[in-house]
């Protein structure tokens, strides 16, 4: 569904240049959800960014279903609503002055005119906002009112009010804790089967992964060092940095389970 | 549960709790407000017409039938005041409301699209700022021509940049909120974008400054009046009341020193209920 | 050697009072890791800034008494308690940028701290400063130490930040979330620090995290907290392989650990109590798969903070 070629970020600050994405290619396969891993730095968002058109790529490109997403310095959108995005923090992705239903029907205002009107008549909303565990009263309040699973709960909304066929998901349970994690999580899964969906999954959350995710490109200083089947990677990692996260994982020992790590 | 301060929770809350607490805002609104029904209720009770001339009894110290005195001309003081506090109210709001609007405006556009537009307007605005308040108003208002009109515009000109300012660097923090691109991956247009998201988060400081400015752009006025610049006698304006009574301070005390007090008065009180406001809308600023 | 006793914490708002902490017990004994575990707004943190005397103004303590070595740190003097920290309790926080000087050099924010504390000649402690670098692992002490704070990585940044907390050295650190902004690496380093300043020098450590993980690797003894209260107590393999508290259970269930990819997991419905307004009963009775009447009517009791496997629950109760 989506193929990256060569794909390469550089920021220059004043003299310095950072390369924030190293030729990367990777391929993205209609109704999987791919995960990304990599410590914090390692370029993750960036590439996810460069998908969504928030930053422009300094080389290489990206076609989906065929259709290249930039054309040298233009995003250009296959289809407004197509590709959604749902960010780490619910609390700074939800504008604080907007209620609810707006919020949820903001990404139409990209749409043609007939097709606002169709996406987003009432009864659709309800369906939806239901669906991801509102309530209708909820739809005339602001941000500020709700929790943090709850406003990832919005986010989500807003990112399915299109029909998207794609979404890139930057960690978004990172912020959440673990009772409300499982609770987003189990929606997202259930969403991604019903319709379809395919996720860019990332996370620095390994335990998440190995639960959401088919395959997994596990990134490094820019670099995706290894991609996989996430039960090939998780049991045979073969690069030394995939070993190493693995291997810092601290997990909940049962007491027969002497895999663990258990400190000196 | 998080406690919330951004102002929407404050909107959901009471103001007044926090307002309450701040005993100088209150002794602020409470001039003003005193200031304000004075200048609505007198003029129609008042038996003395602002404009009337009446030579027989002018210069009348102040008395029980004219609280403040006459003046050159026989004209009550204080019922002149009291229409100049409509005036210089009115005018002051006025000229802070279209000054705020243009800025904010012209400030969001050029904080989020930066570039070569953010460069030509802050070279413009930076321009305006590069001169003292009050000598570039005389010097526009002394340019347009001097009246009432030519000195709101004046001074409108003077004060735009300080809100475009205020505007951009909001505008340019807003920009990185993860809300703004959110809205920029649906491929919603820039124009809808500042108008959905920039404006309406960028407005409380706007508004906290345009309070804060009524009781200057009040002095301003008043300054460009007493100096010829401003409204024209024989209109009711403190400023132009002030300039004339001036030259007869020593001989006739009550002419310039009530018009002058009204003016501090209001101006002062102006400032206080601005600095209340702000400590409400900003807990960043509060001490 | 750190004990509190029926703590009461209230924070006075627009909205009302709410109840940070009910009735919170602790004890730490010496050289002791004591880990707390909980979801955000649980009052881990109020706990911690309890101790350390640096509660908000709108808090007030309505009850209880923090003992530090017999004495009761909340009648302590503002300068008394400003004595106590730093030189007898370090601490570290989630964002170690609030920690250090943003203008200062690594090595002279440490030189002042040691110099403070110490009884050390100008010489001595900047050969103490070099030494407190290796000690949280920085390979070139003299290099690091002429840096910014802005120079260094996060993990960097919380090494030195557990540095200057270890400076005096004290005899109680606590550390809130120190690991929660940084990677599962970098973590990874920073707990097994922890743990070594522990076995080295018998520091008592007070852990505050919400990573059940990083609590079962370090803690010797764990408080899992829920809306304000501690409802189950114990040492950490007991609580974690035998939880007896629904809550406890529930959010081990939840973990993505737990099940197969192919299962959904086990979340916990619903949403904490609002703190305003706390339910009579048991908090967590909302949400629980066991309630029985009982649970909404009467509050369950832990029996104190002592070093027995316990929950406040009425099941515990009603079974034993
Ligand atoms: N606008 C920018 N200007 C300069 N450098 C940037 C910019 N955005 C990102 N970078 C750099 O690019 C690199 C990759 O950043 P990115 O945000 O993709 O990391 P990440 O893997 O998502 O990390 P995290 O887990 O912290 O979210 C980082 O070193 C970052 O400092
Ligand atoms: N300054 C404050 N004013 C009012 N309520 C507060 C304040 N600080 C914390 N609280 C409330 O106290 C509770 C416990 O907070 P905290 O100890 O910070 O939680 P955590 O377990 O995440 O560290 C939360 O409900 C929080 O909203
Ligand atoms: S006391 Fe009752 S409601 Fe509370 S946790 Fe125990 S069983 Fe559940
Ligand atoms: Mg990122
Ligand atoms: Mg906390």
């Amino acid at each position: 569904m989506i193929e990256i070629s060569q794909l390469e970020k550089i920021y220059s600050t004043g003299k310095d240049c950072m390369i924030a994405v190293k030729t990367t290619n990777l391929t993205i396969i209609e109704g999987e959800i791919l995960g990304i891993v990599g410590e914090s730095g390692s370029g993750k968002s960036t590439l996810g960014k460069m998908i969504i058109g928030l930053e422009r790529p300094s080389n290489g490109s990206i076609t989906y279903k065929g259709h290249p997403l930039w054309n040298k310095k233009k995003y250009n959108r296959v289809e407004a609503g197509e590709i959604q995005t749902v960010f780490q923090d619910p609390q700074s992705s939800l504008d604080p002055r907007m209620s609810v239903k707006d919020i949820i029907l903001e990404p139409l205002l990209a749409l043609s005119k007939v097709e606002r009107k169709e996406k987003g008549n009432r009864e659709r909303l309800l369906q939806l906002i239901k669906r991801v565990g509102l309530k209708e009263e909820h739809l005339d309040r602001y941000p500020h009112e709700f929790s943090g699973g709850q406003r990832q709960r919005i986010a989500i909304a807003r990112a399915l009010i299109t029909d998207p066929s794609f979404i890139v998901l930057d960690e978004p349970t990172s912020a959440l804790d673990v009772s409300v994690q499982a609770q987003v999580l189990n929606l997202l899964k259930e969403l991604q089967k019903e319709r379809n969906l395919t996720y860019l999954f990332i996370s620095h959350n390994m335990s998440v992964i190995r639960y959401m995710c088919q395959r997994v490109a596990v990134m490094f200083k820019g670099e995706i060092v290894e991609v996989g089947d996430t039960k090939e990677i998780f049991e045979h990692p073969e690069h030394p940095y995939t070993q190493k996260l693995l291997s810092s994982v601290l997990t909940i020992q049962n007491d027969t389970d002497t895999q663990s790590i258990i400190l000196k | 549960m998080q406690i919330n301060y951004s102002s929407k929770t404050l909107k959901s809350n009471p103001i007044w709790y926090k307002l309450k607490q701040n005993k100088m805002t209150w002794v602020g609104i409470i001039i003003l407000a005193l200031i304000v029904l004075f200048s609505v209720i007198v003029p129609l009770f008042s038996p003395f017409d602002p404009n009337k001339i009446d030579l027989v009894n002018k210069f009348q110290p102040p008395s029980s039938q004219h609280w403040f005195g006459t003046d050159e001309v026989g004209r009550d003081i204080f019922t002149r005041i009291l229409y100049g506090a409509r005036l210089s109210l009115g005018v002051g709001i006025l000229i802070i409301v279209i000054a705020a609007a243009i800025g904010i405006v012209i400030g969001t556009i050029s904080g989020y699209i930066g570039g070569i537009v953010d460069t030509i307007i802050m070279r413009f605005v930076d321009m305006i700022l590069a001169f003292p308040n009050l000598i570039l108003a005389m010097a526009l208002a002394a340019v347009l021509g001097p009246n009432l009109q030519n000195a709101m515009i004046a001074i409108a000109i003077v004060k735009i940049p300080v809100y475009i300012r205020l505007a951009r660097g909001e505008a340019m923090l807003l920009k990185e909120k993860l809300f703004v691109k959110s809205a920029e991956t649906f491929g919603i247009n820039k124009g809808l974008i500042i108008i959905k998201h920039i404006i309406p988060n960028a407005i409380s400081p706007v508004i906290i400054q345009a309070t804060l400015d009524v009781g200057d752009t009040i002095l301003l006025i008043a300054t460009l009046g007493f100096l010829g610049l401003g409204a024209q006698p024989p209109t009711p304006e403190w400023g132009a009341m002030i300039s004339i009574g001036w030259t007869y301070l020593l001989t006739y005390w009550w002419y310039p020193v009530f018009p002058g007090l009204f003016l501090f008065l209001s101006s002062g009180a102006l400032n206080l209920i601005g600095d209340g406001i702000r400590d409400v809308l900003d807990p960043k600023s509060a001490r | 050697m750190l004990e509190i006793k029926n703590l009461h914490v209230d924070f006075e708002g627009m909205r009302g009072k709410t109840e940070a902490l009910k009735n919170m017990n602790l004890s730490l004994n010496r050289g002791e890791i004591l880990g707390i575990v909980g979801e955000s707004g649980s009052g881990k943190s109020i706990t911690a800034l309890s101790i350390l005397g640096l509660l908000e103004e709108n808090a007030i303590i309505s009850k209880g008494r923090i003992l530090y070595n017999g004495d009761n740190l909340l009648e302590l003097s503002k300068k008394n308690i400003q004595a106590l920290r730093g030189k007898e309790i370090g601490m570290v926080f989630q964002e170690p940028m609030t920690a250090l000087q943003p203008t200062m050099r690594i090595g002279k924010q440490l030189f002042n701290v040691i110099k403070q504390h110490r009884n050390l000649s100008s010489k001595e402690t900047k050969e103490a400063v070099l030494h407190a670098l290796r000690d949280v692992h920085i390979d070139n002490p003299e290099l690091v130490a002429k840096k910014y704070p802005f120079e260094l990585s996060g993990g960097m940044r919380q090494r030195i930040v557990i540095a200057l907390a270890m400076a005096a050295p004290p005899n109680l650190l606590i550390a809130d979330e120190p690991t929660t902004a940084l990677d599962v690496t970098i973590q990874y380093e920073i707990i097994n620090l922890i743990k070594e300043l522990n076995e080295k020098r018998g520091t008592s450590v007070l852990l505050i995290t919400h990573d059940l993980g990083v609590v079962a690797n370090v803690c010797d003894r764990i408080l899992v907290m829920y809306a304000g209260e501690v409802v189950e107590s114990g040492n950490t393999k007991d609580v974690l392989s035998h939880p007896i508290h629904p809550y406890t259970k529930s959010l081990l269930n939840a973990l993505p650990d737990s099940v197969e990819p192919h299962e959904p997991l086990q979340a916990i419905e619903g949403e904490p109590p609002n703190l305003l307004k706390r339910p009579k009963g048991c908090a967590f009775s909302e949400r629980c798969h066991f309630v029985m009447d009982i649970c909404k009517e009467e509050h369950p009791e832990l029996k104190d903070g002592g070093s027995s496997h316990q929950a406040s629950c009425w099941l515990e109760k009603v079974i034993v």
